[in-house]
């Protein structure tokens, strides 16, 4: 091999040994924006706060890309305004700012569009870079601060970049840099540009779950508003109604003397509305008592068969005027003990029945408790008129009355509401199987059997 | 500028010289610097590193160590990994290569 030769391949090796390290420092570049990016996505999944949000992205790229400031502002475009969320600093920078007692989070920049420089931002949505802070806070700063501040953190170059998402303008992004914007290679122009639409999107995502979160407070107040004037009117209600009932029961009972029987057929129906009535405003009251935290359950041991087998007995006579067969099936009686509030479980167990009594028009009804490992479950299995699984699917809900409505049942469409509330306040669980409609139901529900 | 003693923010200037050429060409960016005069190596695995003589000049010399073997690209590199502590620098004493 001649010279020549020899100076040819090393000046090939030379030319190979640059462009493997041009190409380890554009994978090192690269690596580093992916860390940043991951870093900031992270961020992003567990901070929903705006301004915590702002805190640690800007912290985050004050400390990855050694900037020297790092400020995410919202844009309020009603009030043409810029408000600090955060500013992170460089650690000489943080000490410029403190020495000069200056804090540009308290500095809101109002009439934005009337700056050249921000209405080139936002409006025109472009970024721009600036050498002097002058440019931006204007006469918020005086000079002498402005020139020590330039001095101390070394401030050369501000670049401003519009935050939008949904074609929006949410805020800007601002990056103090200690050097000229001449001397920011391509590369790190790059990194800069590619953080961007992660903050945007981040922060756009934070003002949708606070816009969210205080749409949810809002409701809650409007609950619990309607809630408390519910259970004022219940109460209102409950006084004059148990006198109507009182004193439309004495008429019944000829304690004011004989009454003819069409008087007395229309004072029967007054004392039966008011019944129906005073159920409907007890049930609101115990709805109001759940939702404001108020109900309270007695628990002591006792029989679920002899309830139900009570409450088979005492509905009977209604079944009968129907036609149906109303009937009660259990294991042994020792076989039913549960623990819990005995009057609100038997409550559940009169509105199941008397549920399956009003839509059922014929066939039999089958009340039944039987025990299952630990569990002890309540069914009331009927012949009546089915359910789809769509109406299946909002039956427990307040105020839902299934096919109640156009069957023209009455009722409050509160009674199942309350029995799903009262077993899951059991720890038990309330169910409803029916194969669609016309195929007859079966509402169930299940408790923890005593041991 | 003359000093026996590591000047401290050249001393960290050039850490971050190293640490940064090590990410891009690996162990044999500590070979590199080995060669240049004036920047002694303590400990390699700590990367604790002196420099003696002219501290200004040893870190422009070990820019060029790296950008003699690997060209102009080497020198962004350097200022990358440079250019937070430059800012605490004045205009002159910021070595040559890094301007």
């Amino acid at each position: 091999m001649d010279e020549n030769t020899n100076v040819k391949n090393e000046e090939q090796i030379e030319e190979i040994n640059k462009e493997i390290y041009k190409r380890n420092f554009e994978l090192a570049v690269v690596n580093k924006t992916l860390s940043l990016l991951k870093k900031l996505y992270q961020i992003s999944l567990f901070e929903i706060a705006p301004q915590v949000l702002s805190e640690q992205l800007s912290q985050v790229i004050v400390h990855d890309l050694k900037m020297e400031m790092v400020g995410i502002l919202s844009y309020d475009d009603k009030k043409d305004i810029l408000v600090p969320l955060h500013f992170s600093y460089s650690d000489r920078c943080k000490e410029a700012f403190s020495v000069q007692n200056i804090s540009l989070q308290n500095l809101p920049i109002l009439n934005c569009t009337e700056n050249k420089i921000l209405n080139e931002v936002i409006l025109a949505r472009v970024s721009t870079s600036i050498d002097s802070m002058v440019d931006i806070w204007g006469n918020n700063i005086t000079q002498e601060v402005y020139t020590r501040l330039t001095q101390m953190c070394h401030i050369k170059t501000i670049t401003l970049y519009p935050l939008v998402t949904s074609n929006k303008v949410l805020g800007v992004l601002l990056m103090g840099l200690n050097r000229p914007h001449s001397e920011v290679s391509e590369r790190e122009q790059e990194t800069m540009d590619s953080l961007i639409d992660v903050v945007a999107v981040s922060l756009d995502k934070a003002y949708l779950y606070e816009e969210l979160a205080n749409a949810n407070e809002k409701l809650k107040s409007l609950d619990a508003l309607k809630t408390e004037f519910l259970s004022l009117a219940s109460h209102q209600l409950r006084s004059p109604l148990t006198a109507i009932k009182g004193y439309a029961s004495m008429v019944l009972e000829g304690d004011f003397g004989e009454i003819n029987p069409q008087a007395k057929d229309a004072v029967e129906r007054v004392f039966q509305s008011t019944m129906n009535l005073t159920k409907v405003v007890e049930d609101l009251l115990d709805v109001s008592k759940i939702e404001q935290g108020g109900m309270k359950y007695e628990m002591a041991p006792f029989n679920l068969c002899d309830i139900s087998s009570d409450m088979t007995k005492d509905l009977s006579i209604v079944a009968e005027k129907k036609g149906l067969h109303l009937v009660f099936e259990s294991g042994s009686a020792s076989e039913c003990m549960v623990n819990g509030d005995k009057e609100k479980v038997r409550q559940v167990v009169l509105n199941f029945i008397d549920n399956s009594i009003k839509y059922t028009k014929e066939g039999s009804i089958t009340v039944a408790v039987h025990k299952i490992n630990n569990k002890i479950t309540f069914t009331v299995k009927d012949t009546g008129m089915g359910m789809t699984p769509e109406i299946k699917a909002t039956l427990f809900q307040k105020f839902s009355r299934g096919d109640g409505a156009r069957m023209n049942t009455g009722g409050s469409g509160l009674g199942l509401y309350l029995a799903k509330e009262i077993i899951e306040a059991h720890k038990g669980k309330v169910d409803v199987l029916s194969e669609g409609l016309g195929k007859g139901s079966t509402f169930l529900f299940e408790m923890d059997a005593l041991q | 500028m003359d000093t026996t003693i590591s000047n401290p923010i050249f001393t960290r200037i050039a850490s971050r010289i190293i640490k940064q050429q090590i990410i891009i060409i690996g162990p044999l960016a500590w070979d590199e610097a080995r060669k240049v005069t004036g920047l002694q190596i303590i400990d390699q695995k700590k990367g604790l590193i002196l420099l003696e003589g002219n501290p200004k000049e040893v870190v422009n010399s070990l820019v060029g160590q790296y950008s003699r073997l690997f060209g102009k690209i080497s020198i962004e590199a350097c200022k990358e990994a440079a250019h937070e502590l430059i800012g605490e620098l004045k205009p002159d004493e910021i070595p040559e290569r890094l301007k």
